[in-house]
Formats: C-alpha cells, structure tokens, sequence
C-alpha cells in the first residue's frame, strides 16, 4: 500500500556521498529518489528503490548503518494549487509531517513523499479526498 | 573452593608475607648499595645508608626511581648482578622514548612464571585447560610471561602471539581454547569478529586474562557478555618483569599482587608521601625478590589504590584495583584532569561501543574536547531530531563525568581504527 523508503547514515566528508552511491551503482539498485537531511557531523541520506529489503540487506552486510521506513507517497499533478491541495488535507485533520520530499512522477506531475506518524490513516485520507496514493509496487 | 597454584605462600598470614617483606627489603637495599654504583650515589645523595632501613616502614627513606633513571641507567647500570648470571632481557616498546630493558636470571624467570601461574589458576584454569596466548611474543613480555605460566599449570599452550585474527580464530576453534590471553582491546575486537562470522557456537573459550592496557568495568562486562565468559584482569610492567605482578581471583574485585615477590606502596600524586588503604595514587613498587634487576620504589605511573583486607577466595594478598589511568594519560583539559577510562565508562554506559576517539585542541586559548564515537545500529534512526537527543544524552553523561562540556561527533561504524595492540585514543592537537 505504501513506500518503503530506506535511510542511511552517512558522515559529513569529501567523498562519503560518492562512495556510497558507488555502492549502490556496483550493485545495481536502481535508485527512484533520493534525499539528505543533513547536520553538520552527519547526514541522513533518504532514498526509495526498486527492491527495499533486498537492498536494506546489502547495505547491512557492508557495515552501512540503515533503517527502512514507511512513508506515503501521494500523486501531485503538475498544475498549480494541487501541492497545497494535498497538504490542506492533512491540515485539516490536524496531522503534523515530519518531513516530505518529491520527485517527478513516472509519466506526468511529481510524487510527494510524506513522512508521518500514522501512515495508514494519511493514506487513506488522501484517497477519500480523492488523490491517488502510490504503492511500492507501482512507484 | 577457589583454585590456587601456590596455596600455602598466596594464602599466608599477614605476619609471615610482612616477615618475607621485611628480609627481602633489608636484602635487596643491602645488594643494590654495594653491588650498584647508580643506585649507591641515589642513596648517599639521599643520606640513607642500608643500615638506616631496619623495618618495613623505613622504606620511606628510601630514594624514589623513575623511568628516567630506567633510561639515563640504560643498558647496563642498573644491574645487581653480571650479565654472565642473567639468562634473559626483555624490553619496552620504546615509543615513548628510549628503550627500557629488563634483566632475568632463571630464578627471576621462574618466579615470574609462577605469578602468571597463579593468575591463571586464579581464573578458574587447570592442566586440562587450552591456553591461547595471544599477547606478542618477543622483547614484549606478555606473550613468554603467561606462555611459561600456562607451561607450569600443565596447560596446553598456543602461542600465537598477537594478530592475525582469522589464524587466531581458526586456532581456537580447531583446538578448543578455554582460556584466552590478550589486551582487552583485541579480546573485544576477537569477539565482534566472532560473532560478525556466526562462529559462536564453535568457541570453547570459558575465560580470558585480559591486560597490558587501562579497561574499564564496563568493558569487562561487554567482553564477558558478548563472548559467554568470565574476563580478569592482570598487571604487570616490563620494569618490574611483565604480566603476573598482579592478578584477577574469581572475586573480580581487585587484583593481587604477588607479595611474596614485591612491595607495593601508593603514595600521593602530588606530595608522594604513602596514603592509606583505599585512596587513589600512583602505584610504587619495590622488586625486592628480583635478582638481576631489583627496583626500589619504582614509580610506575600507574594511578590506583590497594586494599590489604582478606578477599573473599582466601588469598591474603593486597589487591590494587583496576587501573584508573596514569598519570602521564591524564589529560588536563581546561584544568580539569581527565582520563579516557572515564570516557569509555561514559560511552558504554550509554550503550555505546568503547571504541571512540578523543580529540583535544586548543582553538582562541580555550581547550576544546570532541569525543568521536561510532555510531550504532540500535541508536540510528530515520529522525534527525531522535539522534540529535541521544547525543545531547551523551554529552550530558560525559558533561556529569567530567564536569567540562564535551563535543560528540558521530561517525561510521569501523571508522576509528580497532586496534591489535594497544588502543590510540586520544589525539592531542594543541601546541603548548
């Protein structure tokens, strides 16, 4: 129903960000989005993928620390107005977003990503208002 | 029913090992004042003649030594008997400058390994037991130490020496070793690498003596927890003869020091005068039993205190308690002293691993400490405002420690270099 989106930790020095792209690269992960929130000493590099466990695993077994996570992923058509369109939903029911992101959609307008607390809830949400949710399987 | 190598001399009254320690000082200050000249000018200086040292307590008129008496006194000078009775020399690494050598005749070696003896039967070991000792062989004297120790219980012994860790793993599971000897460090880095092969199931090893570095409580019990056995301590300085001074009973409350063989005193860290039981200062050694190499009042840097109260495995004893630091790691960070056992006591605590790193430097005349720590899978997570919090925590636990704000930075897990000897944790960049 939803995305599952993996996060890296990943240290603030020259080279750190390639390196762990080669990795990706050499082991053919096919990469949809990717996304850091950064500090000064680290960063936390957010990226969704075509196979999420298998790539978690790997990732594991070369000593990358990670996590994977729920989020919800929710279509955003490339007309004016229908980003906020989306939020206001959730305004509306008075959930708080930890973070969101987007990246251009297959075909047309982009994808929204959203980190909440209730994932389920969000996407049903958006769904009854009458956006279309994206799932895993049909990033 | 505790286990010992030599019952009857490490259960004695405190009568008789006072008795053994009186002969020997009034022995060795007589030896060393007519048969050294180095040690006959430090003691005319001091206007002490053997004479003058008629009870225990007159040791404190005796000249302290240091390592730079070791090193002004190098090669030959410092020698109680020719080298045509010596049978051996071990020696100090020599980083930190020149090198210090120690003399053995085979009675010297023999009561060394029987220290080291003791301190494996103390941790539970016997003939039937397979001894992997893997503390470098060589001019260091951890690895011949506990390897004639382990010969004169009857153990099978390997002596693997230090690195090398698939040999050392492959070793200890084809031959079924039960008890283990290394730095502390290396013990934690066998058994991170032990379990990261999911050979766990495959080690026989029951118990580990673990020394030749400073380790906190906390550490021991991440070794006991992550390899499934008992880890004790020992100490010993190559000065003085190697590992073996002192030693680790199944109590694990303290380590006891072979005082049929040495003297021990604490004395004040900055007046040097001796202070009672249970208060911490350096740690002074007086080798009375030597032969070769006898050292009076050896000050060994070392920061500790001693408890003389009989200890719960009947050995009667002193034990010194676990290393607290030396005084020459001490670290004065904005005035404030500061050890790195302190730091890792800190980290594991918070459930951090104990490999860390500790820089100091010195930016605007202000001394600034960051403290650069692994970072976890159990800590990670997808929230930066999570991590940020378990970092505040752990500043907050080191600010209550050290009473200094510390920095922390989080880094890659296997970034800090693991070491197989002795740990480098600290990089002091400040020019003074």
């Amino acid at each position: 129903m939803n995305i599952n989106q993996i996060s890296i930790f990943v240290e603030n020095k020259p080279g750190k960000l390639a390196k762990l792209t080669k990795f990706l690269a050499d082991n053919q992960v096919d990469m949809r989005a990717f996304e850091i929130a950064d500090t000064s000493d680290y960063g936390i590099v957010r990226i969704i993928v075509d196979k999420p466990y298998d790539t978690v695993t790997l990732l594991k077994d070369n000593d990358w620390i990670c996590s994977i996570s729920e989020v919800v992923g929710v279509k955003i058509p490339d007309v004016a107005g229908e980003m906020s369109k989306a939020l206001a939903v959730l305004d509306n029911a008075g959930i708080s977003v930890d973070y969101a992101y987007t990246f251009p959609a297959s075909g047309d307008g982009a994808l929204m990503v959203i980190k909440v607390a209730e994932v389920e809830k969000v996407a049903g949400l958006f769904k009854g208002a009458g956006l279309k949710v994206v799932s895993q399987e049909n990033l | 029913m505790a286990n010992y190598f030599q019952e009857e001399i490490e259960t004695a009254s405190r009568e008789q090992i006072e008795k053994i320690q009186h002969d020997g000082l009034l022995d060795v200050v007589k030896r060393v004042y007519e048969n050294v000249p180095y040690y006959r000018k430090k003691m005319d200086e001091a206007g002490v003649k053997p004479e003058d040292i008629k009870e225990l307590s007159d040791i404190t008129k005796l000249p302290f030594l240091t390592k730079d008496d070791l090193r002004d006194a190098y090669p030959y000078d410092l020698m109680a008997l020719p080298v045509s009775e010596c049978v051996r020399i071990h020696s100090t690494s020599g980083t930190t400058g020149r090198r210090v050598v120690d003399f053995y005749t085979q009675n010297d070696i023999d009561k060394w390994e029987d220290g080291c003896a003791r301190a494996i039967c103390a941790a539970g070991g016997t003939k039937e037991d397979v001894v992997q000792v893997s503390y470098g062989y060589g001019l260091f004297t951890g690895g011949s130490g506990l390897n004639g120790g382990s010969h004169k219980v009857g153990c099978l012994t390997l002596p693997m020496s230090s690195g090398n860790t698939d040999r050392q793993l492959q070793f200890m599971c084809d031959f079924g070793t039960t008890i283990l000897c290394c730095t502390p460090s290396y013990a934690a880095y066998l058994a991170e690498s032990i379990n990261e092969r999911g050979i766990k199931d495959q080690i026989k090893v029951k118990a580990g003596i673990f020394g030749a570095e400073a380790w906190s409580e906390e550490m021991r019990h991440d070794i006991e927890k992550n390899l499934g056995i008992k880890a004790y301590d020992i100490y010993g300085l190559t000065e003085i003869e190697g590992p073996g001074v002192a030693f680790e009973c199944e109590a694990q409350d303290g380590m006891h020091i072979c005082e049929d063989y040495f003297l021990p005193e604490i004395v004040d860290l900055d007046t040097l005068e001796p202070v009672p039981d249970g208060q911490i200062g350096e740690l002074v050694f007086t080798s009375f039993a030597k032969e070769a190499f006898p050292l009076i009042r050896y000050r060994t840097k070392d920061i500790t205190y001693i408890t003389h109260e009989k200890c719960k495995c009947g050995r009667t004893h002193a034990r010194i308690h676990r290393l607290m630091g030396r005084t020459d790691d001490m670290l004065i960070i904005k005035g404030v002293n500061v050890y790195p056992s302190q730091i890792e006591e800190v980290l594991i605590k918070q459930g951090m691993p104990a490999n860390y790193q500790l820089i100091v430097d010195r930016v605007n005349n202000s001394d600034t400490m960051e403290v650069n720590v692994e970072m976890t899978p159990e800590m990670f997570s997808d929230s930066v405002s999570d991590i940020a919090a378990k970092e505040k925590e752990i500043v907050a636990a080191l600010k209550s420690m050290l009473g200094i704000y510390a920095k922390v930075k989080l880094v890659e897990p296997k970034s800090i270099t693991r070491s197989e000897g002795k740990a480098v944790r600290i990089i002091d960049n400040r020019k003074i």
